[in-house]
């Protein structure tokens, strides 16, 4: 709370006086309504935001923040059932300084760092975490911001980048926590989270360049699987047999090292990205824990005509030193209940489609498609220009499938939403 | 008789060297695309786009260009207004023998996306003009032939029809044909006509307003109308300076991100 009110001072008072030169205010008024598609609630949310940013520059220095006034009608994020909120929020999106020489930059606080050269789909993207339960238009609903310190250092063609993130931040994913497994009481343990000092802060590298006409870059990440890993304990055991399940979410530390690249051909773009997963299970023998594991994505656009673009990706993760029967029975082992594991490949389609018709309308449909389980993710949006600064979006975010499959799981947080952005300059 | 015959070949003289002396298309072609000596440039632009039902819209840009040679060009353009669009950045980096590296950053993603350079003939922004209409046309690629001289605006004119030497340039720029007014005095074009792959009429510039920066001529004002969808767009330039140099890591991915 003492952070937020430093922040907030910071914003509105100190930052003018430290940075008095090319004063720039904006932001944006914002009205959502997110109806639910498969849910007993009417809304996942309905509110309005206003967000304002801020910025000061100079030759050698600028600074940025954006800080969201929301004020929520309904708001039922986070876990079932659980209410996130409901009324004003006030709370910085970005606040960053940004300090440059000649051949170096760096970026101090509260920012977005996204890597990667596919679309939608980025395996080396893991510095800023995911919220999927608001995915919208705007991308800062969908991505949090992480406290870090990055800095870049260009010699020729060459970016050299590093990152420091000094707090973990954990994607926000939906998850239901069973209150019984088959005849067994399930006691949830809550949630560890890795303890807040230096040696569990996370950093990561990256390299990036040009060859003929070719962009690729190699990069490093250090820190925590954002994903939870959720672990069952039998206990305790009564004549031998169990007499309830202990389920306890972690999250595991892991190394990631990847690779990207961009071309271009004519009306064709080909992008390409692979990292892979070191993790915690290095010898494949923990069936909580994510195995070691490859995963890349291969795509190419094209650029039809002004008003068309289209795009189509291939995605594959290959999981390593993995035995599918080996992780079936050790989960009934110690559940006592079948399990639906993974499978050693998982494949995965996506498409995306922008169509402008007109001077004002744009259409843009994303799908992502599991080839195993047919399981698929749609994401249609509608954009129209009011007028110059104001935009209605409308559209859905839409889960389905066979239950038990990934986005079969996530029906219920199926939703359609409608915004209204008023976009403004001072 | 003599003095007939003598007569008669004064007067072919003087048509053939009357005849010599008045410049062919492609070399006011040539006088026209080499007669600006800038290596930098900058200024402000305002990008008004008007639809069929006479519906405004008003993008202001921020524009930097550089030439590293006769050929090749860089440019970078950062939108200022209106906010929806503020800080939307995008550098083309021009190559003569591949293809050119086009880059767009879009805050609102936090990315520099690569894109591919759909052809010269892409529409610029949105608008009717395409990146061959605002980039410099390169002498080859068209042939020339003159025609009648005009006046434009009570200023005396050359009048060129311009066809594609290939099929290629047609099919990139989209352009069977184009007529341009360029200006005796200062060899400027100052209205040009654009033709479809049908050669019907599809496009027509105008050129209100020309004005002399350090030395070079700039068409300051044009207004591109799109007679078949009743679109027009049009592009007024204003703080241009000349040849103030500008770093190389200006036309990089690095300075695209920069909102300063």
């Amino acid at each position: 709370m003492r952070t937020k009110i430093f922040l907030i001072l910071f914003y509105f008072g100190l930052s003018p006086f430290v940075f008095p030169q090319n004063l720039d205010l904006g932001g944006y008024l914002k009205f959502f309504a997110h109806p639910n598609l498969n849910s007993p609630y009417g809304f996942n949310r309905l509110g309005t935001r206003l967000q304002t940013t801020f910025s000061y520059g100079t030759d050698n220095a600028f600074f940025f923040s954006s800080l969201d006034f929301n004020y929520e009608d309904t708001s039922v994020l986070g876990l079932y059932e659980e209410p996130r909120s409901k009324g004003m929020t006030i709370y910085p999106v970005e606040a960053y300084i940004d300090l440059y020489w000649e051949n170096f930059e760096m970026r101090l606080g509260k920012q977005f760092i996204f890597w990667g050269k596919t679309d939608w789909l980025n395996p080396t993207d893991n510095i800023n975490p995911w919220d999927y339960k608001n995915i919208t238009s705007e991308i800062e609903d969908y991505r949090l911001p992480v406290t870090a310190i990055k800095g870049n250092y260009y010699l020729g063609d060459f970016n050299f980048e590093g990152v420091w993130i000094l707090h973990f931040e954990p994607h926000k994913i939906p998850v239901e926590i069973p209150k019984r497994m088959g005849s067994l009481r399930v006691e949830n343990l809550g949630t560890v989270f890795p303890a807040n000092k230096l040696s569990n802060t996370e950093f990561a590298l990256r390299i990036s360049s040009k060859l003929l006409n070719i962009d690729y870059s190699f990069s490093f990440f250090h820190g925590y699987d954002k994903n939870p890993t959720f672990k069952f304990f039998l206990l305790p055991f009564v004549q031998g047999i169990p007499s309830y399940l202990q389920f306890q979410t972690t999250y595991e530390k892991i190394d990631i090292f990847g690779f990207d690249f961009v071309t271009t051909k004519d009306k064709f773009t080909f992008t390409g990205e692979a990292a892979y997963f070191s993790t915690q299970d290095k010898d494949g023998t923990d069936i909580y824990i994510k195995n070691p594991n490859l995963y890349y994505v291969a795509g190419v656009n094209y650029a039809a005509s002004d008003d068309l673009s289209l795009n189509f990706q291939f995605s594959q993760r290959i999981l390593f030193k993995y035995d599918k029967s080996f992780e079936e029975q050790q989960w009934l082992n110690t559940t006592h209940q079948p399990h639906k594991v993974d499978e050693k490949t998982t494949s995965t389609v996506t498409g995306n489609i922008q169509y402008s018709f007109g001077s004002y309308t744009s259409l843009m449909l994303i799908g992502v498609l599991n080839l195993k389980d047919k399981d698929f993710f749609l994401l249609p949006v509608l954009k129209y220009s009011f007028a110059d600064g104001v935009n209605i979006s409308a559209g859905a975010t839409w889960f389905g499938g066979p239950e038990g499959s990934p986005f079969g799981r996530a029906k219920k947080d199926s939703k359609a939403f409608l915004e209204v952005k008023y976009s403004f300059s001072l | 008789m003599f003095r007939f015959k003598y007569l008669l070949f004064i007067l072919f003289s003087v048509w053939v060297v009357t005849l010599a002396q008045e410049p062919s298309g492609k070399a006011i072609m040539e006088k026209a695309l080499n007669k600006s000596t800038w290596k930098y440039m900058q200024g402000d632009v305002e990008l008004i786009l008007i639809n069929s039902q006479g519906q405004k819209r008003v993008r202001k840009i921020k524009m930097f260009s550089r030439k590293r040679n006769e050929n090749e060009s860089d440019m970078l353009m950062r939108f200022v207004a209106p906010p929806d669009v503020k800080n939307i950045a995008f550098l083309t980096i021009e190559h003569s023998n591949a293809d050119d590296e086009r880059y767009l950053y879009l805050p609102a993603l936090r990315r520099v996306k690569r894109i591919s350079s759909s052809g010269k003939g892409g529409n610029f922004m949105s608008s009717d003009f395409t990146y061959y209409d605002i980039g410099k046309p390169k002498l080859n690629d068209w042939t020339y032939k003159r025609l009648e001289d005009e006046k434009v605006d009570g200023f005396d004119c050359y009048k060129i029809e311009c066809l594609p030497a290939n099929k290629q340039i047609a099919e990139d720029t989209g352009y069977r044909k184009i007529i341009r007014w360029i200006r005796k005095d200062v060899y400027v074009t100052v209205r040009s006509k654009y033709f479809d792959n049908g050669l019907k009429e599809w496009k027509i510039l105008e050129v209100p307003e020309i004005k002399n920066i350090s030395g070079v001529w700039f068409q300051t004002d044009m207004i591109m109308k799109d007679i078949q969808s009743g679109h027009s767009s049009e592009m007024r330039f204003t703080n241009i300076s000349v040849n103030k140099k500008l770093p190389d890591k200006f036309f990089t991915k690095r300075f695209l991100t920069r909102l300063r």
